[in-house]
């Protein structure tokens, strides 16, 4: 492998459905004004617009350039989905934990999209500010997926946001070098 | 359905079918929201209107926000071709889009004019 | 409260799954045409039943209701967690037998089945597919090497993709099939419920080389460390 000091810009995808908070999390994480194609939504999904292309945010950390791309949430967009995740150091799939209306929606993204990229995801459960929400550890069980994989989050909150992206990183990298066993896992969940 | 509401319809749909008479080797027209639903179509058979739509939505987005971004004004149509045919994407109105998909080959002045003007026809109507 | 919503969003069997690691009480407010139901479960089973306020406690009735759930269960449904003493102890019947048990019987809404070209491998679940499972299992099971999609399974068993994808459903929900990642080299796609929360996730290596992410990474620790702090 070239050592090559400070590569490409990394990518980052963030998907889920409609309402889950994909473009809000992409506006708390990136440093630029983030670049939304945006259409005025013609059903009521409860709010005035809807991406129909994708959300672009970047993040430089170091020299190291991060570009975060946010999804469309409807069905009709999955070709999106594919085209986004090409390449990706990773996969968020938010949904917002205040509408369990969505889950199953939350879950046919991930499926349909794992099942056709080799990509590493964590799920990001969000509206965790709120009292009246399902906690992140019920929706592993209902992903069928380890907790560690599971994280509650306020998507507006950047060191939460972050701390996401953290422990997407953090799985990845687990994997990719099972010997090492790192020294802490970072957590940010707040308890109330 | 209202009267008005049903009018809409047909007109959008004669629309698309003068069209078609118009340009006869055309390979389908569609109309959709910005947000990517069909609205009416009138596609060869095979064709997905569904898909036709969303794509027709995102391309149209794409294309707004770099027009935005180079300061060229609201957009107006954006094409994008292949090898054996093309697909022409027309703004309808601030909430429309017109789909127009088109073999390799055709009259591009005559199909700019018709479409532009079914495309104003559209605005008016959505 | 934190687990809750509607029987018409989150079906029963699923929300029974879910509920499996918890000890309380479930509400499902106007489940059985408006009856009320209520279950009192510890970590996955079923200590009293009670329909709009009548215990049921046979077995064949207890069944009976079980299956009127995972048919036309509706309405909203809320848990709240409690200690096992405050629980009534009527009953003592594992909920994922009796959910294995019943068979579903009535069409699933289209956006509940899965996609048709998601692909599901077996999971390692040990002992015996219910009789009612029985057909669909063993006609799909054979098919789940290297991983089966309902558009796979409709040419194989020539079925419609509609009917493949609620077999897929089926065993899905009571957790016989599990879906297939892109670059999952294992032989299960997921981890048994009851796994040690070590970091050995089975997460699929990322395509990128790694040091890029590791600086990355120390970079969002710190920024995060320095804010939080």
């Amino acid at each position: 492998m070239t050592a090559d000091l400070m590569g490409g810009p990394l990518k980052l995808v963030i998907s889920g459905p409609v309402g889950a908070g994909k473009t809000t999390f992409v506006q708390t994480l990136s440093e630029t004004p983030v670049i939304a194609t945006e259409a005025e939504a013609s059903e009521d999904i409860g709010k005035l617009n809807t991406t129909v292309a994708f959300d672009f945010g970047t993040l430089n950390l170091d020299g190291q350039e991060l570009h975060i791309y946010g999804t469309p949430g409807q069905d009709r967009f999955n070709f999106m989905w594919d085209v986004l995740c090409e390449g990706a150091l990773g996969l968020i799939v938010l949904v917002a934990g205040d509408r369990p209306q969505d889950f199953t929606h939350a879950r046919n993204i991930l499926e349909y999209i794992t099942s056709r990229n080799p990509i590493p995801f964590v799920i990001g459960v969000t509206r965790q500010d709120l009292e009246y929400v399902w906690r992140p550890a019920d929706l592993a069980v209902y992903f069928n997926l380890d907790p560690l994989q599971v994280m509650g989050l306020n998507a507006t909150e950047p060191d939460q946001a972050r701390g996401l992206l953290i422990r997407l990183l953090e799985l990845t990298l687990a994997d990719a070098a099972p010997v090492q066993t790192p020294t802490h896992t970072f957590s940010l969940e707040t308890t109330c | 359905m209202t009267t008005t509401a049903m009018s809409k319809q047909d007109t959008l749909r004669s629309a698309l079918a003068n069209l078609r008479a118009a340009l006869p080797e055309l390979r389908g027209a569609l109309i959709a929201t910005t947000d990517g639903l069909p609205i009416t179509q009138a596609m060869n058979e095979g064709a997905d209107a569904n898909r036709v739509a969303a794509m027709a939505a995102t391309a149209l987005g794409l294309g707004k926000r770099i027009n935005d971004t180079l300061d060229s004004g609201d957009l107006t149509e954006m094409s994008i071709s292949g090898k054996e045919g093309q697909v022409y994407i027309y703004a309808a109105g601030r909430k429309g889009v017109l789909a127009v998909v088109a073999p390799s080959g055709m009259n591009l002045g005559l199909l700019h004019l018709e479409a532009r003007d079914t495309a104003q026809m559209i605005s008016e109507v959505l | 409260m934190s687990i809750f919503g509607h029987l018409e969003d989150l079906p029963f069997s699923e929300l029974a799954r879910v509920t499996q690691t918890q000890t309380g009480t479930l509400f499902l407010r106007t489940a059985l045409a408006g009856r009320s139901v209520e279950m009192h479960l510890q970590t996955g089973i079923l200590l009293a039943l009670f329909v709009d306020g009548f215990p049921v406690r046979d077995e064949q009735r207890v069944l009976t209701i079980i299956n009127q759930l995972v048919d036309q269960g509706s309405g909203t449904f809320d848990f709240q967690s409690a200690h096992p003493t405050q629980l009534l102890h009527d009953t003592t019947y594992w909920l994922n037998d009796l959910l294995h048990r019943a068979h579903a019987r009535t069409a699933v809404p289209e956006m509940r089945l899965p996609h048709p070209e998601t692909r599901f491998i077996a999971t390692r679940r040990p002992g015996a597919v219910a009789p009612e499972l029985q057909p669909i299992w063993q006609r799909v099971e054979p098919l789940l090497e290297g991983g089966a999609s309902a558009v796979s399974l409709a040419r194989q068993l020539q079925v419609s993709e509609h009917q493949a994808r609620t077999m897929l459903y089926s065993l899905r929900a009571v957790d016989l099939i599990a879906p297939l990642r892109a670059a999952s080299s294992a032989t299960t796609p997921v981890p048994p419920l009851d796994s040690s929360t070590s970091l050995a996730v089975p997460i699929t290596s990322p395509p990128v080389s790694t040091s890029p992410m590791r600086r990355l990474l120390g970079t969002l620790r710190r920024l995060t460390q320095l804010v939080a702090s």
